[in-house]
């Protein structure tokens, strides 16, 4: 169903690099995985309800000072991978 | 377990000390061969929590869980511990705050041992994704413990904690609690606060607690249980009512439940319960639950497609990443170079089937129509729940698998989950209670589902079905 281009694209998508293996490997197994997810893409059910958003409430809250809690910053900023001061770098986006 | 401890504490006869050393003296002796804690806390953090408890209990004689060690999952945040997911990706990376089930369980003394062994970021159903190794299953050391919790199962079935949390996003805590012999409870989505819980699949994802019987894990629910201005899913429970009597009660049996494939000393099992109910005066119906055979597909469609979106925070950039940061020529070299190398196998799948399952062209044949099957699937339990106040089903279709018997098969270990993912679809509260052994010595669970925020009343009932449970 998915040939090695598509599992490319796919990984592509996802930001993810894949060897060759592992795309053969992914061909076969995203193969029988959506061979069973499909009954559910061809099951014909009578009156199938809109998809809800579930049991979701309205959680809104006032603005006002967001940050409750500093010394929390400087533990995250410890362990950024690359920084420059207090700031967390990054390779250019563009 | 937790009461009787607590009694012994109060009474002076042991010390949270030498509660908390015991525990520790066993996990030097056994941690090694089933690899159930991925990490352990520290002296110094120990003593703190240890002084903290008896303070607690000395100003109050009531907290039940003052001084109760327990274990926690490795995808719970526990502040100045490791947080792996059981992931290359962040083997590096220390919590910097506690996770809300966290802080809550601290502030009534409980005393964290370490963090648990997991499938990689909860996707599996035997924690042999771990890339941290597999744990094993204390009753037989070659087969799984089951997953994704099953270091927690294993922590609580080998006596190396009082109790575990877990997180359940298709039977992540009551499958592999089935496996090791424990109780094993997944609340209702949205009646234990998130906040501090890695995310897998947003709309799925519960913690619950592990434990010996079903009256600490109630103990341990009471605390974690409510609303959480930093979690906007999570809903405040109805107020306990009390358990109505057996001649009251109906037990539904959903038929599409009890078909061929499930072991049979798991189906004597629930004939033996079944008549046991019966006679303790309670009404068992047959129910249905027609869109049974679509809830497995449905789950993983859902799932991958929440989970790809959820992992993508995971690029190498923003969390620790010290031993892996291989630089790039331009932003999607150094991701492609970054991101998934941290990634197990069984992640790198799952990310990819939801990346599928998301993208144009296939949105609406799949994800759209398994929203509109989940929400069918809520509506069949709502109406079922006005026929009767619960279900009994198995929990698991087998008892503990082989180590590497389903790993070359994805599809083959999905199918594990088919007794519990439905719970996490409807969104209703489920339990994992123990029904015995079968004749090879391996734990036997059985499953009790209630209607949505019906907990209590779904843990009062699990504590009257032990009791029938325990002479089998």
């Amino acid at each position: 169903m998915l040939d090695k281009k598509e599992i490319n694209h796919l990984a592509d998508l996802a930001r993810l690099s894949l060897s060759e293996v592992e795309n053969e490997s992914l061909q076969r197994d995203l193969e029988g995985i959506l061979g069973y997810v499909n009954q559910l893409a061809e099951a014909k059910i009578d009156n199938l309800p809109d998809a809800s958003i579930g049991l979701s409430l309205n959680e809104v809250r006032e603005d006002g000072n967001p940050v409750v809690n500093k010394d929390i910053a400087q533990d995250i900023i410890s362990q950024f991978p690359q920084k420059e001061g207090r700031n967390l770098k990054i390779p250019p986006v563009f | 377990m937790i009461k009787e401890i607590h009694q012994k504490l109060v009474n002076h006869e042991v010390a949270i000390n030498d509660l908390v050393k015991d525990f520790n003296g066993r996990i030097q002796k056994r941690n090694g061969e089933l690899n159930a804690y991925l990490s352990l806390n520290e002296e110094i953090s120990l003593g703190e929590a240890i002084k903290k408890a008896e303070k607690i209990l000395e100003n109050n004689p009531q907290e039940t869980l003052a001084g109760i060690p327990i274990a926690v999952k490795d995808n719970i945040l526990v502040k100045g511990l490791k947080t792996t997911a059981a992931s290359k990706i962040l083997a590096d990376y220390t919590a910097v705050e506690d996770a809300t089930v966290i802080s809550k369980l601290k502030e009534r003394g409980v005393i964290v041992l370490g963090k648990t062994n997991l499938d990689e970021f909860a996707m599996g159903s035997s924690t042999e994704h771990s890339a941290f190794g597999p744990t094993h299953n204390p009753y037989n050391l070659k087969l799984v413990p089951g997953g994704s919790s099953g270091g927690s199962a294993v922590a609580v079935a080998a006596e190396l904690a009082v109790a575990a949390l877990g997180s359940d996003t298709g039977g992540s805590i009551r499958q592999p609690a089935s496996f090791c012999g424990v109780v094993g409870f997944k609340p209702s989505y949205g009646a234990v606060s998130r906040y501090g819980l890695l995310a897998l699949s947003s709309s799925l994802d519960q913690i619950g607690p592990l434990t010996n019987n079903v009256n600490d894990c109630k103990t341990i629910f009471k605390v974690i249980a409510g609303k959480d201005s930093k979690d906007a899913t999570t809903v405040s429970l109805p107020l306990e009512a009390p358990l109505k009597d057996w001649q009251a009660i109906k037990i539904g049996l959903p038929k599409e439940y009890f078909v061929d494939g499930t072991d049979p000393a798991i189906k004597l099992c629930l004939e033996k319960l079944i008549d046991k109910l019966k006679m303790a005066g309670a009404s068992i119906e047959e129910v249905s639950l027609p869109l049974t055979s679509l809830a497995l597909p449905c789950y993983y469609i859902i799932m991958p497609a929440e989970a790809s979106s959820n992992l993508g925070r995971y690029d190498g950039l923003r969390y620790a990443n010290k031993n892996g940061f291989k630089e790039g020529e331009n932003i999607l070299d150094y991701y492609l170079r970054n991101k998934g190398s941290g990634f197990g196998k069984e992640s790198r799948r799952r990310i990819l089937l939801g990346t599928y399952v998301l993208s144009a062209g296939y949105y609406d044949t799949y994800y759209k129509k398994a929203l509109q099957v989940q929400e069918a699937i809520r509506r069949d339990f709502d109406r079922v729940f006005k026929q009767v106040d619960y279900l009994l089903t198995p929990t698991t279709p087998t008892p503990a698998f082989a180590l590497g018997a389903k790993t070359n098969d994805p599809l083959s270990m999905y199918l594990a989950d088919i007794f519990t993912v439905s719970a996490n679809l409807a969104g209703v509260p489920a339990i994992n209670l123990k029904a015995g052994f079968n004749p090879e010595g391996l734990p036997l669970g059985v499953q009790l589902i209630a209607g949505r925020y019906q907990d209590f009343s779904l843990l009062n009932f699990g504590e009257q079905v032990e009791k029938l449970l325990q002479f089998q």
